[in-house]
């Protein structure tokens, strides 16, 4: 029974065991877990899990993990060069996606105030033997991972030592992640730095997001970020804001990097790379644009060139063994130059193009070549260039080799280019090129030499305008650049002119960057053009700051023919001079240092170099020596004066001094203070005039304070123009000025006067000092305390005749006396004597204008003027010039007075009139007898009262009032109306002037009065009209006497335009004036005139339109009413200059219609029965020839004709106031039947109905009227009849003589009467009518004939053939009175 | 009412001249500007007009000065005046005179002092608009 027991125990001590170990086991792992779950244990577990990398370290204030997530706070985490820590940090995940699926599902990770600070140079120094194999690699996962949600915030820092130059807050929240579905991620930064300027918003800004895609492997394959980009302002750079681009993307070999960046349209770049893994390559091109032309400007903050540019680096980097090969390149464009410096304007614009390519072998960086061009953007071959190109390979960290580096190259740069610089030299080079050639090389690292490869030339150089010969310049400048300062050699120097001169020298110059010392060395000989010396100089000087060495100097100048030098300036001893103080060292105390000798130099050649100025003479001789005391000061002087021979002076042709001029120039320089004396100052030209005196010129240098003195006395027996006027004249100058500022100067002695056989002929004194310079504002002041004085004497005109061109004047200026006064911007000049002249006369051309003429008046100027000449000359004026009691008198009578004042204002560059306040009076009988103005027309009598008065800039408007008065008539006979014109207008901004005008003729018993507008055309001096011609009441007539009175006549007689025979009419003739009547007078009117009157004739309600012309004058459409007939009718007056006879010819045609004939009788006759009442039509037409409007109207001829029908003829009885005519009249029964046969024919005359009346002829040029017929046509009575009416000047046509010839014919009853009395014919004519057998011819007057002819004809039938009418009514009276007794009754009847 | 009493106190001012005849007279009133001081008020202005004489009372008002009697003669209309005024100094117009109005210019001389000019522009006026009516 215990064999197989025993053979149990084995198995049943193992599965005694086996619970032990699964308990201990479970207990193990419960412990382990336990200790797992345990916070300590996992933080120590974590520590010691992150302190398996070298320098990781983290720590932590609590640390969890359970199955559902970690819990931590107070997270530190640090890694060489990088530290992070997190207050709360909660990471959820799902455990049971992780047991089923094998999925890490992260729920939510959530942490707050982040705090991330890196420090570059720490991550720089890690562990860095690995190459970078890629940014995705560390993104993998060895399971599928997803991230529902994640929300980090927190700062940023990013550190240079103890430093924090970054500070930033960013903050990420998003999610979705999943091994199918890309994550989101939305993004905010911001970050400020201390390398950027202060300000509130001077931070990078961007907002975006970022987007992660994940592989099938589990790994992240794609990053993309994309957002806005806000730069800061930095400086006056202010990038406009744009959008980025960035991602990385996994490719086969390894990685792919995409990226672009545009800040609007002024920066854009993009990246295009790749990463070979396997090769350890990473690979790309990365290009940049500027596009925004002004970046450069905005950036540096001041104007400059207008520059694009495109740039690209093709780049290759071995990961492995640290290479590196770059590809750069790029073209630019710049343009605008002128903004950087407006003398640069000219310039062209330029392409630019630059390329290197380097490479990196270990540390060495190679240059392998580079190269840069900037040529003008231009399509010619020879167009301005600046080219650099490599000559060798440069390795760039060495940068040392004594063999060329590069070569440098400048090709046709025009030297035209430079002439903005030359315009204050007033030369400018014609066109030519500049070019040379230099090798670069690098002595050692700090040392940029160019050496020239071949000389520079520059050919041809030509100045204009410039005296100076066109010539060549060459030379060979090699130029070192180094850390200390710049050295220039030129050996070689060479000037050529065309004309052969030749100029030579070598010169060399430095410049230390650290001193600021300038040294130079150098020798110059050669012919310089224009100047007809060999020059020869050399030097070594060095200036330093204020203090100027010199060891060598001298300047010769030597005509070739002569031995000695004409000038020489030597430097006697080495010496240094101190600028500032102008002395030397104490140890150079007592020695001469420079002289300066002239030897017979010639003064000729200074005049072309002087324009108009021409200077002449030889400077003789004179020694002067520049010599330091014992106390170093410095003395300037002379040993011989300057002599100068036949020195002339001769300006614009007109030779003003010849003579012999002598001075000893004079100069001390002490510590801060320099006295310059020109002493033994005389000249004498060779009329003797002579003057002598000394100028003193002292300076303060520290104070800057100035004195200056002048005594000049001056002899002058000959002086030019005034010599035969006044003889010799002496004269006096003296003046006395220092400057009180730098601005100010104080003239503390002025006195002037030229003096005439010891009387003064003129003078300016200046009691008291006074004081000028500039304000604090730049602006030019004068300040006197007491008036200047300003005195002229006696001076004949006769002395402006060189300068009165052909004005020859006669006549004496009287003294005058002025005093000039100044405060600040305000002058003013008062007269203390007006300003007369006495017995004046003037001839022009052999022509008298004035003569016995006499004038005086009170000149005064107010003047405001502001000047302010730098740094731009401004100047701006305003002010009134005015003449007060101005009076002329010409041969003892009066002849003006005038009261005025004229306003300008101004600049620089123009003075215009601003306003005028004038008023004057004119006698024109005075006058008249002016030569200049006989034969002008003015009137023996009568004034002018005229102003002006207004603003001529049109901002108030201009007033012009006329009075003329006392005017008599061209014939003499009486004082015309005055006259008045007044017109009120404005000054337009088109430089016209436009009027209302009103003229008013003091015409009785109703005054002539007219209204229109008128424009004067300042620019063109047209007067224009385009209005209405307005008047109540216009006497023609009167108007027309008064142009008469002002119309120059002549005397000479008139040719007709076919030939010289002078014609015979009479009337008055005019001179031809050149110009139409109406002159300057252009445009039309409107007429509008409610009475035109013509004495004794109206014209009622006229209308029409005056149009005015260069040539023509017409009057159109005329219309009104005239003796109740419809007057009109039109005129053309053309100006024929050409025509000898009268430059003036009128045409025209008038009509009336249905005029009442009797009211012309009436007008002049109004108590008169017309003899001819009906209603007519009348037309003229009128033509004429004259020289004036006057003249024409005087001398118009023309014909006329006039129908009408149904009216009354009168033919009036005399002695119809007799009872012997009222008996014949009445037919009294007591009469002889031949009285009483009269009675019947004289009721029959009394009233003679008319049929027809019908009447032509013509006017002639005398005025005289012939009537070529005159037919009335009654049912009884035929007269024709033809006459004339002569001319009489001044008479109305119905007031002139009339003589008419009537045939009288009758019929019916009055041929029975007629033919009883046997005064017609027996047999009718064919028109049934009987003449009668006499013609008998009416006179009496045109408007009142005397029918007494007729009348006596019929008394002579009556009573035989003796006897007139009288003689027959007296018989008829007596036989009256013998019937009276017989009468029953009685009395008086 | 200050015009009419001035015009009644200038009157009275004239009532010397206008004793011997009946001389026209004319009110005239408006601006007269200093252009040297660069001033202007307004002038009252009387004439008292006998034939070819003329003779004149004026009153200034601030900122400018000027009362007192003028002399002169109006010949065709060009009137020149001068006077001696309270202010001690003297006045001198000349200028056109009219139905309307009297325009020219005038210079005051004032004793230590320079010529000032200045020019005027005065309105003629009806006496009976600024004068009451006679009772």
């Amino acid at each position: 029974m215990s064999g197989p027991a025993s053979q149990e125990n084995p198995p049943k001590a193992k599965r005694r065991r086996w619970p032990w170990l699964v308990v201990g086991f479970l207990g193990g792992s419960g412990v382990v877990a336990g200790l797992l779950f345990a916070p300590p244990v996992q933080g120590w577990l974590l520590r010691r899990m992150i302190a398996t990398q070298p320098g990781w370290r983290v720590n932590f204030e609590t640390f969890g993990i359970a199955p559902t997530g970690v819990q931590a706070r107070g997270l530190e985490f640090a890694m060489p060069g990088l530290q992070a820590q997190a207050e709360p940090l909660a990471v959820r995940i799902a455990p049971g996606r992780l047991l089923t699926k094998r999925e890490l599902q992260i729920e939510r990770v959530e942490a707050q105030k982040v705090r991330v600070t890196i420090t570059p140079a720490q991550l720089a120094s890690g562990d860095s033997a690995e190459p970078f194999t890629g940014l995705l690699t560390l993104l993998q996962s060895p399971l599928p991972w997803l991230l529902d949600e994640a929300r980090i915030d927190g700062e940023i820092a990013v550190r240079d030592g103890d430093t924090a130059v970054v500070v930033g807050s960013f903050k990420l929240e998003g999610g979705q992640l999943s091994a199918t579905t890309p994550g989101e991620f939305a993004y905010e930064l911001t970050v400020n730095s201390a390398l950027l300027p202060l300000g509130p918003d001077n931070k990078v800004r961007s907002r975006g997001t970022i987007r992660l895609t994940q592989n099938r492997r589990y790994g992240v394959a794609k990053i993309e970020i994309a957002g806005d980009l806000t730069l800061p302002r930095y400086g006056a750079l202010a990038l406009p804001a744009g959008r980025f681009s960035f991602a990385v993307v996994a490719t086969e070999k390894g990685e792919e990097y995409r990226g672009d960046v545009k800040l609007g349209t002024a920066v854009a770049g993009e990246l295009h790379a790749a990463l070979d893994a396997a090769a350890k390559r990473l690979g790309g091109r990365l290009t940049l644009g500027v596009e925004e032309g002004d970046l450069l400007s905005a950036t540096l903050g001041s104007p400059l060139p207008h520059v694009t540019a495109t740039s690209s680096v093709d780049f290759e980097i071995g990961l492995d063994a640290n290479t590196l090969r770059a590809d750069a390149g790029g073209e630019f464009d710049v343009r605008d130059l002128g903004r950087l410096q407006p003398e640069l304007a000219g310039v062209d614009a330029f392409k630019g193009r630059f390329g290197a390519k380097f490479g990196k072998a270990g540390d060495a960086i190679v240059a392998q070549h580079f190269s840069f061009e900037l040529a003008a953007n231009r399509a010619e071959p020879d167009r301005p260039t600046i080219r650099l190109d490599s000559l060798a390979p440069v390795n760039v960290t060495a940068l040392s080799s004594s063999s060329p580096l590069a070569k440098l190259v400048l090709a046709h740069l025009p030297i035209a280019w430079a002439n903005p610089w030359l315009v204050a030299a007033g030369v400018q080079l014609e066109p030519a090129e500049f070019g040379g050639e230099w090798q670069v090389t690098l002595a050692d690292k700090r040392k940029l030499v160019l050496s020239p490869a071949r000389a520079c030339v520059i050919e041809p150089v030509i100045f204009t305008p410039s005296p100076l010969p066109p010539g060549r310049f060459a030379f060979s400048p090699r130029i070192e650049l180094s850390e200390t300062g710049v050295t220039l050699d030129v050996p070689d120097f060479l000037a050529e002119s065309k004309a052969g001169e030749r100029m030579m020298a070598r010169l060399a110059a430095n410049y230390d960057f650290a001193s600021g010392a300038v040294g130079s060395h150098g020798h110059f000989e050669g012919v310089v053009p224009t100047v007809p010396f060999v020059v020869a100089a050399d030097w070594i000087a060095k200036l330093a700051g204020q203090t100027l060495a010199l060891n060598e100097f001298s300047l010769e100048a030597r005509a070739p023919d002569a031995t000695n030098p004409a000038v020489r300036l030597a430097l006697l001893q080495p010496t240094t001079i101190d600028l500032e103080k102008l002395t030397v060292p104490v140890a150079s105390g007592g020695a001469e240092l420079m002289r300066l000798s002239f030897d017979r130099l010639p003064l000729g050649w200074i005049s072309r170099w002087s324009g108009d100025v021409a200077i002449d003479g030889t400077l003789v001789g004179g020694v002067s020596v520049l010599r330091a005391d014992a106390e170093g000061k410095l003395t300037f002087s002379t040993q011989a004066p300057w002599t100068i021979d036949d020195a002339g002076l001769t300006v614009g042709g007109r030779q003003l001094a010849q003579g012999r001029m002598r001075f000893a120039p004079r100069a001390e320089f002490a510590e801060n203070r320099v006295a310059a004396t020109l002493a033994e100052f005389s000249a004498e030209d060779q009329a003797g005039n002579r003057v002598a005196g000394d100028v003193e010129l002292s300076a303060e240098i520290a104070e800057r304070k100035v004195t200056a003195a002048l005594t000049l006395a001056a002899s002058l027996p000959a002086l030019p123009h005034s010599e035969g006027t006044f003889g010799a004249l002496d004269a006096d100058i003296r003046a006395k000025a220092h400057n009180e500022t730098d601005k100010i100067v104080v003239m503390d002695e002025l006195a002037v006067q030229v003096r005439s056989a010891g009387r003064e002929l003129f003078a300016v004194e200046a009691p008291q000092p006074f004081l000028f310079g500039f304000s604090n504002s730049g602006m030019f002041t004068v300040g006197t305390i007491a008036p200047l004085a300003l005195r002229t004497g006696e001076i004949p005109l006769a002395w402006l005749r060189p300068w009165s061109a052909g004005l020859e004047l006669e006549g004496t200026l009287q003294p005058a006396e002025f005093v000039a006064a100044a405060q600040l911007t305000k002058f003013q000049v008062r007269p203390v004597k007006p300003v007369h002249v006495r017995d004046l006369a003037a001839r022009w051309e052999d022509r008298d204008l004035v003569r016995e003429t006499e004038f005086s008046f009170h000149p005064g100027l107010d003047l405001t003027l502001i000047c302010i000449p730098l740094p731009e000359f401004q100047l701006a004026l305003s002010g009134t010039a005015h003449v007060t009691r101005g009076a002329l008198e010409i041969a003892g009578r009066h002849a003006l007075d005038l009261d005025a004042a004229f306003s300008f204002l101004g600049n620089d560059r123009a003075l215009l009139p601003s306003g005028i306040e004038l008023t004057t009076r004119v006698e024109l009988a005075a006058l008249r007898d002016t030569p200049a103005l006989a034969g002008r027309g003015l009137p023996t009598h009568g004034t002018i009262v005229a102003r002006v008065n207004g603003d001529m800039l049109g901002n108030e408007p201009i007033e012009f009032w006329t009075r003329v008065d006392g005017v008599p008539a061209a014939d003499g006979s009486r004082v015309l109306p005055a006259l008045e014109i007044g017109a009120h207008g404005k000054v337009s901004l088109t430089q016209s002037f436009t009027a209302d005008v009103a003229v008013q003729l003091e015409t009785t018993p109703r005054p002539t009065e007219a209204k229109f507008e008128l424009g004067l055309n300042l620019r063109e001096g047209n007067l224009e009209i385009a209005s209405a011609f307005r008047s109540a009441f216009l006497d023609a007539g009167e108007a027309l006497e008064m142009l008469r009175a002002f119309q120059p006549r002549t005397t000479e007689p008139v040719k007709d335009p076919d030939g010289a025979t002078p014609r015979a009419e009479g009337g008055s003739r005019y001179a031809q004036l050149g110009v139409p009547f109406w002159s300057t007078l252009r445009g039309h009117f409107d007429l509008d005139i409610g009475t035109l009157q013509f004495a004794p004739y109206r014209i009622e309600r006229v209308g029409g339109r005056l149009e005015l012309r260069d040539r023509e004058l017409e009057l159109s459409h005329l219309s009104g009413s005239m003796f109740a007939g419809r007057w009109g009718g039109r005129v053309r007056i053309d100006y024929q200059p050409e025509n000898q006879a009268g430059d003036h010819a009128l045409a025209g045609e008038f009509r009336i219609e249905q005029f009442d004939s009797a009211r012309v009788v009436q007008t002049v006759f109004p108590e008169e029965l017309s003899t001819l009442d009906a209603k007519i039509d009348v037309r003229s037409t009128v033509r004429s020839r004259g020289n004036a409007l006057v003249e024409l109207i005087e001398r118009t001829e023309g014909e006329f004709t006039a129908e009408g029908s149904g009216g009354v003829v009168r033919l009036k009885v005399p002695k119809q106031e007799l009872a012997a005519t009222a008996a014949v009249f009445g037919g009294t029964i007591l009469l002889s039947p031949e009285l009483r046969a009269l009675g019947r024919l004289l009721k029959k005359f009394a009233e003679m109905p008319v049929d027809q009346i019908r009447l032509s002829g013509q006017r002639t040029a005398t005025g005289e009227v012939e009537l070529s017929e005159l037919r009335i046509d009654s049912p009884q009575a035929r007269l024709s009849a033809r006459g004339r009416i002569p001319a009489v000047p001044g008479e109305p046509l119905m007031n002139r003589p009339l003589e008419l010839s009537i045939d009288l014919a009758a019929r019916d009853e009055m041929a029975v009467i007629l033919g009883g009395m046997s005064l017609i014919e027996k047999k009718p004519g064919a028109d049934g009518y009987r003449p009668l057998r006499e013609t008998f011819v009416l006179g009496g007057k045109a408007g009142e004939p005397d029918t007494r002819p007729l009348y006596d004809l019929l008394a002579k039938a009556v009573v035989g053939s003796k006897g007139t009418w009288g003689f027959l009514m007296r018989q008829v009276q007596n036989q009256v009175n013998k019937l009276k007794p017989a009468k029953p009754g009685g009395g008086k009847s | 009412m200050r015009r009419v009493s001035a015009i009644l106190f200038l009157l009275a001012g004239l009532a010397g001249a206008l004793r011997a005849a009946e001389p026209e007279v004319r009110v005239f009133y408006g601006l007269a500007t200093n252009t040297t001081a660069e001033a202007s008020a307004n002038v009252l202005l009387v004439l008292a007009i006998d034939g070819e004489k003329v003779v004149g009372q004026m009153q200034t008002e601030a900122p400018l000065a000027g009362s007192g009697r003028l002399e002169g003669r109006l010949i065709g209309g060009w009137c020149e005046l001068k006077g001696q005024l309270e202010e001690g100094f003297t006045i001198e117009f000349r200028g056109a005179c009219n139905a309307r109005d009297f325009r020219g210019t005038y210079t005051a001389a004032v004793p230590g002092e320079l010529l000032q000019y200045g020019k005027f522009q005065l309105s003629l006026q009806s006496p009976a608009k600024v004068m009451p009516p006679e009772k």
